[in-house]
């Protein structure tokens, strides 16, 4: 890819997630709760939040017993437009990941299964214990609501605050240690967009006459893939990295429909 | 990179794979319609009842009105329903509007007024038992289905019973209808697919059934529900206190320091809650055991969901966010969120207090 399209790519990806970051703290203008769900992993409980968390509001839902036919719309609405690609390119709690994305390294793939589990078990606990209990150990939750109510004063530090400390420290360190660490195996956010990752609009197209087998993207996915033999990933998050380092331009994220033999 | 070794998936073996990923599709689908068709087939011919407010709040002398919802989520229609009284305390009458709702259709819902009209009845918590009667008819063969109804009032000098217009005339979402026609869309989708062997067709239907789904929504306030949830937020939920259940008891230290407490006239104290909030009911009865140890505390229960400028008045809104269960004392403003050392808490304000 030509140096100046590798710049048009990747900044548009950094303006996005900043402007996912200033949509995530819109708060700050005093305009409240909107009805909007947000497309990505942002805690509603945020002081600055004017968008409902998609992973905290079904919790509600099933707690209450409704059928969430409003959150069904707009998340398969997000998962057909861009599938993970949210992750990538506009999700707050993903771009910390992506700022912490220092070792790349390319283990533990079936531990990303894992992420299933959590969102399976996210809905069984809400259902089974009729309470929100993922949001008590959600990291993101830790960073955007434990830590602000702490210097609003509402938050004292007590066990609950501890417990959504452990689990940002633990997100922490993973992050450091594996790129992506929460994108990849444990975001349940993820696990929803995830499903729609391979029918979205938004995605990474490989041109197979082009490619040399390099393995250059696979140095440079976030997630740990392998993008020449397989671009069409569930976990594929379309941050675009590797078609930006592919030195033959083999690889291209596009957003338009697909057609049998893409 | 290791480059020998890795294996390109040629073109034929991507057909293949597309097509196991068509039979997986298909599959999901079968299942997803063979589950909603044991749903219809294996329904109880019942309605799903349920009252809205939970307690009547009413003076002595007002009226105070509760709605009954009967959703019908069955394909059979019900008939006749009709709201029998069965104790009902004296100075009290109650009246039926309409008297008796003639037909509720398949997935569909209607709803019975009850009115409850005290006449000089005195202050206190009451209860008044009801049943529920309905007929299902199936062909030529009908039956009757019995449903106990109980309501509970609570009068009191100067409440303020909820206002009719704010009830809503559904109850939730009712009925499998809006699935099935998601699951005949899929099903059909599927049918083009397996002839015309285009996978942008069941893309195209899981977007048709998604913008439905949100139509549907909202047309339901689903999106008014969101928002709702997105701006209560009580201190349990995401875990900034531990939630606590059951009664609390008094400390004798407590007590004696409020029998010290030199009697002022009165000291308003004001509760603000969610119906869903796992510690309000704690805060609540922790209020009421205060109020026994004292002759000059008075309290208020104020739902914020009912009453969101009540809580915008009294300052149990931080950044947007109603925070609950939230105990005011609105002589001196003093704010306590949460139930953690609330005793204590709230044993100081109270001394604060003029």
């Amino acid at each position: 890819m030509s140096p100046l399209s590798w710049l048009r790519l990747q900044t548009s990806r950094r303006v996005l997630q900043g402007a996912g970051i200033l949509f995530g703290l819109f708060g700050v203008t005093g305009i409240g709760m909107t009805h909007i769900i947000f497309p990505g992993l942002h805690c509603y409980a945020c002081p600055l939040a004017i968008t409902v968390c998609p992973i905290g509001l079904i919790q509600n839902l099933i707690v209450f017993g409704t059928v969430p036919y409003f959150w069904f719309g707009a998340v398969v609405a997000y998962g057909l437009f861009a599938g993970r690609g949210f992750c990538g390119w506009f999700c707050p709690f993903g771009t910390l990941n992506d700022l912490l994305s220092f070792r790349k390294v390319r283990i533990l793939k079936s531990a990303s299964l894992a992420k299933y589990a959590v969102l399976v078990g996210t809905i069984v606990a809400a259902w089974a214990m009729a309470d929100t209990v993922f949001c008590k150990i959600c990291p993101a939750a830790s960073l955007e609501a434990s830590i602000p109510y702490l210097f609003m004063g509402v938050a004292t530090v007590n066990r609950p605050f501890l417990v959504h400390m452990a689990s940002l420290g633990v997100t922490l360190v993973g992050m450091v240690l594996v790129a992506r660490f929460w994108c990849r195996y444990l975001c349940p956010m993820g696990a929803l967009l995830s499903l729609f990752n391979r029918v979205s609009l938004l995605r990474l197209r490989l041109q197979e006459h082009k490619c040399t087998d390099c393995g250059t993207c696979a140095t440079k996915c976030p997630m740990g893939l392998e993008p020449h033999f397989d671009h069409d990933n569930h976990n594929c998050i379309k941050c675009g990295l590797c078609a930006t380092e592919c030195p033959t331009g083999a690889l291209r994220l596009t957003l338009s429909p697909r057609r049998a033999r893409d | 990179m290791a480059r020998g070794n890795s294996v390109r998936s040629k073109p034929g073996r991507w057909m293949c794979r597309r097509s196991t990923v068509a039979w997986t599709w298909i599959g999901l689908a079968a299942l997803v319609l063979a589950l909603f068709g044991l749903g219809v087939l294996a329904q109880d011919p019942i309605l799903e009842v349920s009252s809205f407010p939970d307690v009547l709040q009413l003076p002595p002398d007002g009226e105070a009105v509760a709605r009954v919802f009967l959703g019908n989520p069955t394909i059979t229609e019900a008939d006749d329903a009709e709201v029998f009284l069965l104790v009902v305390p004296d100075d009290l009458a109650v009246a039926s509007d309409p008297e008796i709702l003639a037909k509720i259709d398949p997935f569909s819902d209607g709803y019975l007024d009850l009115r409850f009209l005290a006449q000089g009845l005195p202050e206190g918590t009451y209860e008044v038992l009801a049943e529920l009667v309905y007929t299902y008819c199936d062909d030529d063969s009908c039956f009757e289905v019995v449903e106990p109804l109980s309501f509970v009032l609570d009068v009191r000098e100067g409440a303020v019973p909820i206002a009719v217009d704010s009830f809503g005339s559904h109850q939730g979402a009712v009925g499998l209808l809006p699935l099935l026609i998601a699951g005949v869309v899929l099903a059909a989708a599927l049918i083009v697919f397996v002839f015309v062997r285009k996978a942008v067709i069941v893309v195209l239907a899981v977007g048709l059934i998604a913008v439905g789904a949100l139509a549907y929504g909202v047309l339901n306030d689903q999106h008014e529900q969101a928002q709702g949830i997105g701006s209560v937020l009580c201190t349990s939920c995401v875990g900034i206190e531990e939630s606590s259940h059951g009664e609390p008891s008094l400390s004798a230290a407590t007590r004696s320091a409020l029998a010290a407490i030199e009697g002022p006239e009165t000291t308003e104290v004001l509760v603000f809650y969610a119906v869903w909030c796992h510690s309000c009911p704690y805060a609540e009865a922790m209020v009421e055991a205060f109020a026994a140890e004292s002759r000059w505390l008075e309290y208020r229960f104020i739902d914020v969901e009912m009453e969101p400028e009540q809580a915008a008045q009294y300052n149990v809104i931080r950044s947007g966010r109603t925070i609950v269960p939230a105990t005011v004392l609105p002589e001196t403003g003093t704010v306590l969120f949460g139930v953690a050392d609330l005793e204590q808490r709230l044993l100081d304000a109270l001394r604060r207090a003029p």
